[in-house]
């Protein structure tokens, strides 16, 4: 084995605490940076008019979809549909969010969401954040013809996604998004192959395409909407065990046109959420999930609780809903 | 769990391709690993697992390894959606029967069904990328069944074989149909083409919701699924980055339905 002296072991440990030193300043630049994107993504994803096509792959299939997005008078409306096969849309404004499914001729109506900007974190959150996730910007790129700046998120375990983004330049838009999991393998993506920044888009473009036929289809006329705070017999959750970083960041009730009424608990790590929602027996009990499902990067546990069923659904792995679904317990308010 | 089949053996090797193994499957990483390394079949899917992953990385240095353009093609030969061809190719066949019809519609689709439902790209999953281009030229076989079919009933208003619509329930490939065993001669082409339906592969209640192996497909469950959610994508916090874009998921099609 080597030996040294004294002093350049004095100086070896100078070295190596001036590059943690280094290190770490680096890293919380990188993290601040990042989550600065990010926000602006999201403010820019809300306050701007535009409208283009982008592609969905997922699972070695790929699908166009266009989407229009209107910002006026600081109302936020937008239209998203399927270029290929059945022809369904979104329609979403500042009350409600409308699923358009011509196969089946149904419509779905929900209570819309005031879209808020990405909350803002502190420097502890920031912390936190740090352990779940690493944060890189990567370099320019090339997105639909415009520049691109990219950023990686990558997740430090098993129990959430990472993310690789491409943000415009200009706008701060996002207009490529990899979702991949913690060993980089790719789950889906979505990316814009064209887009204009308009100063307006026309209301005929943020109408449903079948307005006019929707009259004879089943159409939930009570829309299911979200009360803050519930005052509810619903239980909320007692224990529960959940991956590191996810907190509470919401409880409410969703009100069913059918079977009443569902509490949703919503978790959060900053950046993936998944919500609990906890029901009591629907009357035509074949409408539960009992055992696991997914779509994608999204997945469903659905499990019996004494009377009530849960399911828990979130842009999650597979293993995290699990060790959410399998170890929850209820307890009553 | 034990593996003592292939098709476990695949499924475990899936999940461990996906990192989603349970603590307690019976069985480590590193052995299940030495079982798959004995059994051609499951190294095989360990293989295209990777595959899948590169291509969807476009990192496709790794996998574009000496005889892939070769195992793709044969891997396409053996689609149940390139059956068109084998379908065209029946007038030397000298039967067809409506149950056979059937029979072989059950067979391509179940040949057609993933092995897993997860969201772990299965073996076949590298070659889906290719079934738009087997669209294309499905697409323009099609064209040109119907072309010629319907200048032959508008010129000689065949009396000829019935054609029997296939319902709407599931049918996700084409289908020659025939009403009854007629025999067909082998030279008589045009007679033949005239009697051939071909549905074409869509399917109007496509959602991409995957049950569990163990769980029959519920339409009602999917519904509720997709309500769920929608409501959940409105507040979660990556969707105020995403904005509509995370609703992509619900509004999509699943053109390639490989369910039941």
């Amino acid at each position: 084995m080597a030996t040294f002296s004294p002093d350049i072991r004095r100086a070896k440990v100078l070295l190596a605490g001036l590059c943690l030193l280094v290190t770490t300043t680096s890293f919380a630049d990188s993290m601040a940076t990042g989550r600065d994107l990010i926000e602006k993504m999201s403010k820019a994803s809300q306050g701007l008019t535009y409208s283009g096509a982008f592609v969905f792959a997922h699972g070695g299939e790929l699908e166009t979809m266009r989407i229009y997005h209107s910002y006026s008078g600081g109302v936020e409306r937008e239209r998203l549909m399927s270029l290929s096969g059945e022809a369904r849309e979104i329609i979403r404004d500042a009350e409600n969010v409308v699923c358009i499914w011509p196969g089946s001729k149904s419509v779905s109506i929900s209570k819309s969401t005031p879209r808020t900007p990405f909350p803002e974190f502190d420097a502890d959150q920031l912390g936190q954040l740090a352990k779940l996730y690493k944060f890189k910007r990567s370099g320019m790129d090339r997105v639909a013809g415009r520049k691109a700046e990219v950023v990686d998120i990558r997740p430090l375990d098993n129990y959430r996604y990472g993310y690789r983004l491409w943000i415009d330049a200009e706008t701060f838009l996002m207009l490529r998004s990899v979702m991949s999991d913690n060993r980089g393998a790719v789950i889906e993506q979505v990316m814009y192959t064209e887009i204009e920044f308009p100063d307006s888009i026309a209301p005929e473009l943020l109408r449903p395409s079948v307005e006019g036929e929707r009259q004879e289809w089943a159409v939930d006329l009570d829309p299911p909407h979200l009360v803050e705070t519930p005052d509810t017999d619903i239980p909320g959750i007692g224990n529960f065990t959940a991956p590191a970083g996810f907190t509470l960041m919401s409880d409410k009730v969703l009100m069913l046109p059918e079977d009443s009424v569902v509490r949703r608990i919503m978790y959060t790590d900053g950046l993936a959420s998944m919500s609990v929602y906890i029901a009591s027996p629907a009357d035509n009990s074949q409408s539960e999930l009992l055992g696991f499902s997914g779509m994608g990067a999204v997945h469903a546990f659905g499990v019996m609780q004494g009377n009530w069923h849960v399911t828990v659904v979130g842009e999650v792995p597979k293993s995290t809903v699990k060790m959410m679904g399998r170890s929850l317990t209820l307890a009553g308010r | 769990m034990k593996h003592n089949d292939s098709q476990s053996l695949k499924a475990a090797l899936s999940a461990l391709a996906d990192n989603e193994r349970g603590d307690n499957e019976g069985m480590t990483d590193a052995e299940l690993i030495g079982l798959a390394c004995k059994d051609k079949e499951a190294m095989l899917s360990w293989q295209c697992a990777h595959l899948t992953r590169d291509v969807l990385q476009a990192d496709y240095t790794a996998a574009l390894q000496p005889g892939f353009a070769a195992r793709v093609s044969a891997q396409i030969a053996a689609e149940a959606p390139l059956q068109i061809d084998t379908d065209y190719q029946m007038k030397s066949e000298r039967v067809v029967s409506l149950s056979d019809a059937r029979q072989r519609a059950a067979q391509g689709k179940r040949a057609r069904q993933p092995a897993s439902r997860s969201a772990v790209p299965n073996q076949n999953e590298p070659f889906k990328l290719w079934k738009p281009v087997a669209g294309l030229g499905l697409a323009a076989s099609l064209a040109g069944a119907t072309l010629l079919f319907s200048q032959i009933w508008q010129t000689e208003k065949l009396d000829g074989p019935q054609v029997a619509e296939s319902s709407g329930d599931a049918v996700t490939q084409p289908v020659v149909i025939a009403e009854t065993d007629t025999v067909i001669e082998s030279n008589d082409v045009e007679t033949l083409q005239a009697s051939v339906h071909v549905s074409v592969p869509m399917e109007n209640r496509g959602t991409r919701w995957r049950m569990d192996s163990d769980l029959p497909r519920n339409e009602q469950i999917e519904q509720r699924l997709n309500t769920l959610l929608t409501n959940h994508l409105e507040d979660a916090s990556m969707g105020r980055v995403t904005g509509m874009m995370s609703h992509s998921r619900v509004v999509g099609y699943d053109s390639v339905q490989g369910d039941q």
